[in-house]
């Protein structure tokens, strides 16, 4: 069936989604994350009244302002091309996406025009105490609204709390409470907020490093190095524990993209996390190559993350596709028989409704019902379809995990050599801190690339296939609108790049130095 | 409105000095709201040309991107619902109905289409 589809159409639209979200990524982490940071800044200058902390607070708030600004809107594209690459899944997922995004736009329109406002335009015009109390709910409020389209995101991985209706083809949501508490949403949400602020954290200890370097603000760059240095250290531990959590839950609910993750081909109990290696390129599903040409391993930690049991067995990527009847683990194979019951019975019943066949159409939907949790695999031809990109999923797992490892000793050696008040003659620690940012950009998106790559070839997890979930459009429709986003894009990092620069050359001018 | 007719029906000269001076006072909340965006606009620096970019990059977006290159697939080519979801549902079953030809032509080929057929 996949032969069928025009792939490069397929391919196309998946580019352009990634580059958009890639590209949405920049902004989102630095504004979930900053707003908490300001709100700290802030919170001191409101207890000290120290003019110096009102400056580094107004100066950080403006850099949060442009990064606000350029990002704004976005993420509207990634609508934009639901409704036109991706028209199958945007009709069939409506009902449960409705109520989320709903709600965050309506978060992020009365967040905007109030508190944010009052933030910016607020210095010395409201009391003191609601332009802090402002301030704190631009963090809070900002980091809210995030809450509801990664319930969305959750909910492609885990489509819970839905019931699927075979006359309007539409997942209909039945059961709120379920999709909100979704438990991959709770750990999306945690992982993306922490990890976010640990960005935010980054992006000023950049920016305070230059300062340093360049013998400019020092003062202000100290203060603003203490705060995000123990900021981005409590935020390292968070998202060692939400990442936890995270892993868990996709061990559980999403065994082959673990098995990806850890370019894990053959099931093992007490099997070991990957502390180094190297995806084999050559290994092909169901040889007997390992799959990684190169490997360190330590025994025993990738089954008590996975099941919290370090003898417990963790499958993998052969026994998901073949089948492991000793653990009762079904092969795709079999899943694909049950997929195409499913498929079959939809259609059967569709044409006895339209018929009138009242009992045909009841026989049809009992059947359909009993086989639809594989619906998905219905449009498969084959079972190694259903393995996602190794190569590509090992290498972003491993590269956030690494920087992850990272960042926690950048932020102790920059709390220690401030503490020693010797910060200002570490250039070697403050040329380093001035790429952190982009490093943590990196993180970001190699997690995101574990997410969203990871869980191919689904658009919902074990339903819906991405190459069912597209609209019939030519390749080179999409491949048009690819580079006028590409262009429009790079205008717009170009701006922000260049305003932000502009300002942390100025720098907070009003400090006494 | 209805707390003015009440003080009225009552002749109550100084109910209705005290409610005029709460619509005074509510009048200034606006207007100080009122002043304090447009003030807070007015003294913007880098702001202006943020404004400026994200009017552009709106105008862009609805004006241009989605006017002319992103067309609602469903909602610009079918006019009701109903017709919306025959056809998404046709693109789900549209594999079983290819294999059930290719079936016809090769019998043996598929054994779970028996209700089908």
């Amino acid at each position: 069936m996949i032969e069928n589809f025009d792939l490069t159409m397929v391919n196309w639209a998946r580019a352009q989604f990634a580059l958009t979200a890639l590209y949405h990524w920049i902004f989102v982490p630095l504004t979930l994350g900053i707003t908490w940071i300001i709100a700290f800044y802030h919170t001191i200058y409101y207890r000290t009244g120290s003019e110096e902390w009102k400056n580094l607070t107004r100066f950080w708030m403006t850099l949060f302002g442009i990064n606000f600004a350029i990002g704004v809107a976005t993420g509207i594209i990634l609508e934009f091309e639901f409704g036109t690459n991706w028209s199958n899944y945007s009709w069939m997922v409506g009902d449960i996406f409705g109520a989320p995004l709903a709600i965050e736009g309506i978060f992020a329109f009365f967040l905007e025009a109030t508190f944010f406002a009052v933030m910016f335009f607020g210095w010395n015009r409201v009391s003191k105490k609601f332009h802090l109390f402002s301030t704190w709910m631009v963090a809070i409020g900002s980091n809210l609204s995030a809450v509801w389209i990664l319930v969305a995101n959750a909910w492609m991985q885990r489509p819970v709390g839905q019931v699927f209706n075979p006359d309007s083809a539409r997942f209909e949501m039945n059961n709120f409470a379920e999709v909100v508490f979704n438990p991959i949403a709770v750990s999306k949400f945690t992982h993306t907020t922490s990890s976010s602020m640990l960005f935010a954290s980054l992006f000023i200890i950049s920016i305070s490093s230059w300062y340093l370097l360049k013998g400019r603000h020092e003062k202000m760059a100290r203060r603003s190095i203490m705060v995000a240095a123990v900021f981005g250290l409590v935020s390292s531990a968070f998202v060692g524990f939400t990442g936890d959590e995270a892993a868990y839950e996709v061990a559980q609910h999403q065994p082959m993209k673990l098995a990806a993750m850890e370019g894990l081909y053959k099931g093992e109990e007490g099997a070991g996390i990957v502390l180094m290696g190297m995806v084999d390129s050559d290994k092909k599903i169901g040889d007997d190559q390992d799959g990684l040409s190169f490997k360190i391993k330590i025994p025993g930690i990738l089954s008590l993350l996975a099941n919290r049991s370090s003898g417990s067995f963790v499958p993998g990527i052969e026994d998901l596709v073949y089948g492991n009847p000793d653990h009762k683990i079904m092969g795709v194979d079999d899943k694909i028989v049950k997929g195409k019951i499913a498929l079959t019975q939809l259609d059967a019943y569709k044409k006895a409704s339209k018929n009138g066949d009242t009992a045909a159409a009841t026989a049809a939907l009992t059947m359909f019902q009993a086989n639809k949790e594989y619906l998905g695999y219905g449009f498969l031809t084959k079972p190694e379809e259903a393995v996602p990109p190794v190569g590509l999923t090992f290498n972003a797992f491993h590269l956030m995990v690494a920087l992850g490892t990272v960042f926690p000793l950048v932020f102790l050696a920059f709390l220690y050599f401030s503490w020693k008040d010797t910060l200002k003659e570490q250039k070697w620690l403050l040329k380093g801190g001035t790429v952190m940012v982009f490093l943590g950009l990196f993180a970001h998106w190699s997690g995101w690339i574990v997410a969203e790559v990871g869980r191919q070839p689904w658009a919902i997890q074990d339903l819906l296939p991405v190459t069912v979930a597209r609209t019939n459009l030519t390749a080179g429709t999409v491949a048009t609108t690819f580079f006028m986003f590409l262009i429009l894009f790079t205008l717009l990092l170009i701006a922000e790049v260049s305003i932000m620069l502009r300002q942390i050359n100025i720098g907070p001018k009003e400090v006494s130095e | 409105m209805y707390e003015e007719t009440e003080y009225r029906s009552y002749n109550c000269n100084s109910c209705i000095l005290i409610h005029t001076m709460q619509i005074q006072q509510q009048s200034n909340i606006f207007l100080r709201v009122y002043r304090f965006y447009g003030d807070g606009f007015r003294r913007m620096t880098v702001g202006k040309t943020l404004w400026k970019i994200i009017f552009i990059k709106l105008i862009v977006m609805f004006g241009v991107l989605k006017l002319f290159f992103f067309p609602d697939f469903l909602a610009t080519n079918f006019n009701t619902d109903k017709e919306r979801a025959d056809y998404v549902l046709n693109e789900l079953t549209r594999s079983v109905q290819q294999d059930f030809f290719i079936t016809q032509k090769n019998p043996q080929k598929d054994s779970t289409k028996g209700v089908e057929e």
